[in-house]
């Protein structure tokens, strides 16, 4: 298709409107519809969509810090007087189990009760967006029931229980070791390995060995790479070259996530931030992919959905948001693209690790 | 269903901190004519449900009432809690609400009760919401406890499924299920009927590998994975999984597998140029032996490139042009090589595949950094660096 370079742009509405997704994002953390009651058990993560897109919209403010800093506190599962529990050890996505409402310890026994990898992640960036120092959080716990989920393959459950295992878990994992600036929690070799086996015949990376390649995979392959600071020792430059090409191949005017499916707008930032991370991304085309993602904002109720004229939700509210920082849009904040938070977030979580450093020595 | 006698439901929630109630509906117990309230919701400040009504009708602001957008499937949820209120209080039989069957699973849960009404109670929380993952987990701990009918179960993941295709709870349970009667019987069956409905379901593809994998059923794969490509060559997950299949069995190392492939390919291209699924399966055999070492491929490419022209097409000749540049290894003629490369680059980015001309251009340049003599007979790009677009 040639480049329309000086022709007339079709006037659809492409302003960005900013305090629609303020208020999106407020509700969110109020009273979610019925019909995402399946969201019960990570309502936690639409607590994360919320916090860091309204950190990335810098407006945060509208938000009752000290409130919801409390309710994330309360999700941690804690170790039990006798610490039996500590491979279970980390944060829910919310009280669908019904344990004693608690912010502190000692952990209350129940036979069912155990954190989930994705929980403990969001929970942990939710509390750094926050401003909190994470005193309240059992590092050690955090540690130990991570190591309870990781497989002999380098890759993870999701809860201690046993669940299906794939790279959003490694991802998951690495974040969590990197917040809380602590690799214990996690066998770095067989994570690498397991990426390293998930990379397909053409250069994208799926979820596991022989799975297709998909751009969600590709990011939580290469982010937890980049986390790890291993990525140039994992992949040589000529497979990172191919990677690129895989990744750069998913624009279409916004991103896919596969050859030949159709494109969706959080594809933006999964393999919009992959390819920051591989240095390329200055290379797409930042208008068509811009255009793309404004297209499927709601102007009514805010928030973004993965196709245009679909109903918006937290997730594709949230990574549309992430995609537009990330090609520069106007009164964002800038994302870290491999751990998903806000640079004030970011900047705040480094000098907590500074802190614990100069505690230690 | 039969009543469940908790009272000690209503003192939890005390215990419950900072909630508040959703609901707080009125319900009568069938077998004691008890009158008891259902508990508060546990939800904290963050993020709460608001309780079922009729979300086939919804309120929108600005637009009135309208019946829900085109994509949206009727709420199973809705369906389950009207079956529960629409039985008549007048005649003695029990109403719940989502929050009641959640209540009572916490409760069957804290006591780690292994009893059939558990097990009940798992299907009615299940169908209200099919991702608690909990409850998945106590339902396999009954199953295996009250030594349940297995087969019976495959039928009733079987039904779950095809209502909600991309749950990951529920394909999990499958594998767990079949891993406990070691019978894969009728896997691939199930997951073909599956993909008929969606043929890049990707956790379809994943249990069906995963099946194919433990089992050793590569037996007729290959034929699926060819009758779906004649369904549709653009089907990404059916050539992943033919390389799947491929390498797990013959393997691309002898030479007259890797040729048919080759063949099979450049056929399938014929037949839809513009298909980057049959372009990547063929870059992805051949790249770790050297596109250029391929005997003919070149001038097959270049025959196909005057009649079957596409963005994938020119960039494989990129490809190729670099693999031959990098086995000449520094050495003689590499001008006329990396020449053809460059013009190739400048094609894609001016005609063939203009949104990625910024990268086409970059990939110039490395080339020319690479491969260049600093010959200034040799064609370089200029680039300015990118801009964002006005977003006021």
């Amino acid at each position: 298709m040639a480049d329309e370079d000086g022709s007339f742009v079709d006037f659809e509405q492409i302003d960005f409107l900013r305090d629609r997704h303020v208020k999106f994002f407020q509700r969110c953390l109020q009273v979610l519809p019925e019909r995402y009651s399946s969201l019960e058990t990570s309502r936690l993560t639409i607590v994360f969509f919320a916090l860091s897109g309204l950190d990335v919209l810098d407006a945060l403010d509208v938000v009752n810090k000290p409130s919801l800093t409390e309710w994330i506190y309360s999700l941690q599962v804690l170790p039990t007087d006798d610490q039996s529990n500590l491979g279970r050890c980390g944060f829910r996505g919310s009280s669908h189990i019904g344990v004693p409402y608690s912010t502190k310890g000692p952990g209350c026994p129940h036979p069912f009760d155990s954190a989930h990898v994705a929980m403990t992640y969001t929970g942990l960036a939710s509390l750094i967006i926050l401003g909190d120092d994470l005193s309240r959080v059992n590092k050690q716990a955090c540690l130990a029931g991570l190591k309870a989920l990781q497989l002999e393959d380098g890759s993870f459950y999701a809860v201690p229980e046993g669940s299906e295992n794939d790279m959003r878990f490694v991802y998951c994992a690495a974040c969590i070791c990197y917040m809380l600036n602590d690799w214990t929690g996690m066998d770095v070799k067989k994570a690498i390995d397991y990426i390293r086996r998930s990379m397909s015949y053409d250069n994208g990376i799926g979820q596991g060995a022989g799975l297709e390649s998909h751009g969600g995979s590709t990011f939580c392959a290469i982010a937890a790479l980049c986390l790890m600071g291993k990525l140039e020792e994992v992949f040589p430059k000529r497979e990172l070259d191919r990677i690129r090409r895989w990744c750069i191949m998913r624009q279409q005017n916004g991103f896919h996530g596969r050859p030949n499916k159709p494109v969706d707008t959080c594809y933006s930032f999964w393999v919009g931030a992959t390819l920051e991370l591989l240095d390329v991304f200055r290379y797409t085309n930042f208008e068509k992919n811009r255009n793309y993602i404004l297209s499927t904002q709601d102007r009514l109720v805010g928030g973004f959905a993965k196709w245009p004229d679909s109903h918006p939700d937290p997730l594709h509210a949230y990574f549309g948001i992430c995609g537009l920082s990330l090609i520069g849009e106007s009164n964002l904040r800038r994302v870290h693209p491999a751990l998903n938070i806000s640079d004030r977030a970011l900047e705040h979580m480094q000098q907590l690790h500074r802190t614990w450093r100069d505690t230690c020595t | 269903m039969t009543c469940f006698p908790l009272p000690e439901m209503t003192s939890k929630r005390r215990d419950w901190g900072d909630c508040s109630a959703t609901t707080d509906l009125r319900f009568i117990a069938a077998a004691t004519g008890e009158t008891c309230e259902a508990s508060s919701a546990r939800s904290a400040p963050a993020v709460r449900f608001s309780p079922p009504r009729c979300p086939d009708w919804r309120r929108s602001p600005g637009r009135g009432w309208t019946r829900g957008r085109r994509k949206e499937r009727r709420s199973r949820r809705w369906t389950a809690s009207r079956r529960w209120a629409s039985r008549s209080p007048s005649r003695g039989v029990t109403c719940f609400t989502v929050t009641d069957v959640f209540d009572y699973f916490r409760a069957l849960l804290k006591k780690d009760e292994k009893s059939e009404r558990a097990l009940a109670l798992t299907t009615e929380a299940i169908e209200l919401n099919a991702a608690n993952y909990t409850v998945w987990h106590y339902r396999r701990v009954l199953l295996q406890a009250l030594q349940k009918d297995l087969r019976e179960e495959m039928r009733y993941i079987t039904a779950i499924i095809e209502d909600q295709p991309k749950n990951y709870q529920v394909w999990h349970h499958r594998r767990m299920v079949v891993e406990w009667l070691n019978d894969p019987s009728e896997e691939l069956d199930f997951i073909a009927e599956i993909l008929s409905q969606d043929n890049k379901n990707y956790h379809a593809w994943q249990h069906r590998q995963w099946v194919i994998q433990e089992y050793k059923l590569w037996d007729g794969e290959l034929d699926y994975v060819e009758e779906l490509l004649e369904e549709d060559v653009r089907n990404n997950s059916a050539w992943n999984q033919r390389h799947f299949v491929v390498s797990h069995t013959s393997g691309y190392s002898d030479p007259s597998v890797l040729e048919q492939e080759v063949q099979y390919t450049l056929k399938q291209i014929k037949k839809a140029p513009h298909n980057e699924s049959a372009w990547n399966y063929l870059k992805g055999i051949l790249q770790d032996r050297g596109l250029s070492s391929h005997p003919g491929l070149l001038e097959q490419v270049l025959e196909l490139k005057e009649t079957h022209c596409s963005p994938y097409l020119i960039a494989f000749l990129v490809d190729l042009y670099e693999d031959m540049l990098e086995s000449m290894d520094g050495g003689q003629g590499q001008e006329e090589p990396l020449s053809k490369a460059l013009v190739l680059c400048e094609l894609l980015a001016r005609e063939t595949d203009t949104i990625r001309k910024e990268y086409w251009r970059y990939v110039a340049r490395s080339l020319q950094t690479r491969f260049g003599s600093g010959d200034p007979s040799v064609p370089t790009v200029e680039t300015e660096p990118q801009t964002t677009p006005a977003s006021d």
